[in-house]
């Protein structure tokens, strides 16, 4: 059986809806003293809950942002430490290889001249990967520390989506469906004109027809004035004979 | 020279009406779009763009939200809401401010039945 062509999207929503909504409801539906304070009634309402959906995204943005920020500068203390620590061990290989050169020189033999060679060359190693190690520590610091703003960025970006998803599909989908119209559908021009005008001449004339009020409340504008007529175009002179 | 009868010319703009306004739903609702019937939808819109011209909404977007209003609510809710009832009748608000009230309560009545309300009082 094919859903109702009309109430759709009310029947879904009344099925899933909690008993406590029945009162607001009734509420929401009720007349007030006149039209207008009904409508400043609505209108004032609407505005309530757009505030307090801002509300709860900002919030959620906030959340969200404090905890990127803790986790960029979690990052970035663990970055420190790994440069720190990379740096100490490079410290120590350096020291390390000037120690076994020191015990190398205080030997007055070639083969301890030998012997400072081979420290050194045995230290250099060390040292370059210490250091090698350092910069890696330091540019994974870099890409932890970048990505928790990314994450900042998207926290902040889906903050700002939030307020609609947090107001639950329905009405997310009526509030974007009533901006769609607003875009999609002009207050001035009468319903049954077609959005794109007919190249044919004969119908936008009538669409402008001054007799026909083109907004509503307005009111018509004066006839036309009768065009004057042309003067009759004076006779081509005969052409000359060859 | 081909001429586009008076008929024809407001075919041309129920046609673009509906065109429009099938096109937000399927934008906006797209599982409830998913199962409409095309022709029984149609011909529901222009039962009740006329009863939106009956209630002095006279422009196509005034109309559109008269229309869309009855899609959300079903064909009687004119009548069957009270407070809309109200509003539509008066006959000193202006038209632009009845489609407001129609968006508002619109919104107002699915953000009720989503338990969003009650969440936010609390």
């Amino acid at each position: 059986m094919s859903p109702p062509a009309m109430g759709g999207p009310l029947g879904d929503a009344l099925a899933g809806a909690e008993p406590a909504a029945t009162q607001q409801l009734q509420q929401l539906a009720a007349p007030a003293g006149d039209a207008a304070a009904k409508a400043a009634a609505l209108q004032s309402q609407a505005e309530e809950a757009a505030g307090a959906e801002a509300q709860q995204a900002i919030a959620q943005a906030q959340a969200q942002a404090a905890q990127a920020q803790q986790q960029a500068q979690a990052a970035q203390a663990a970055a420190q430490q790994a440069a720190a620590d990379a740096q100490a061990q490079a410290q120590q290989a350096e020291a390390a290889a000037q120690q076994a050169a020191a015990q190398a020189q205080s030997d007055a033999s070639a083969a301890a001249q030998q012997a400072q060679a081979d420290a050194q060359q045995a230290a250099q190693p060390d040292a370059q990967q210490a250091q090698a190690a350092a910069d890696q520590a330091a540019q994974q610091a870099q890409a932890q520390a970048a990505q928790a703003q990314q994450d900042l960025a998207n926290a902040q970006a889906q903050a700002a989506a939030a307020a609609d998803a947090a107001a639950g599909p329905a009405e997310a989908a009526a509030a974007n469906a009533t901006k769609d119209l607003g875009n999609e559908f002009s207050s001035v021009t009468p319903t049954g004109l077609p959005a794109v005008p007919c190249a044919c001449t004969n119908c936008i004339r009538q669409a402008v027809d001054p007799a026909i009020p083109a907004i509503p409340g307005t009111p018509a504008l004066p006839a036309m004035p009768a065009m004057p007529e042309l003067p009759a175009m004076p006779a081509m002179p005969a052409m000359p004979s060859f | 020279m081909n001429q586009i009868s008076s008929e024809q010319w407001k075919q041309l703009g129920r046609d673009s009406f509906d065109a429009r306004l099938i096109a937000i739903i399927r934008r906006n609702h797209p599982d409830q779009a998913a199962t409409m019937d095309l022709a029984s939808v149609v011909g529901a819109f222009h039962r009740q763009a006329a009863k939106a011209q009956g209630y002095g909404l006279t422009d196509e977007h005034s109309a559109a939200t008269y229309v869309y209003t009855a899609w959300l609510m079903g064909e009687e809710f004119d009548t069957r809401i009270p407070a809309i009832a109200q509003i539509l009748n008066d006959k000193r608000m202006k038209t632009i401010e009845k489609a407001k009230a129609l968006a508002n309560f619109s919104r107002l009545v699915f953000r009720t039945l989503s338990g969003q309300a009650a969440r936010s009082a609390a």
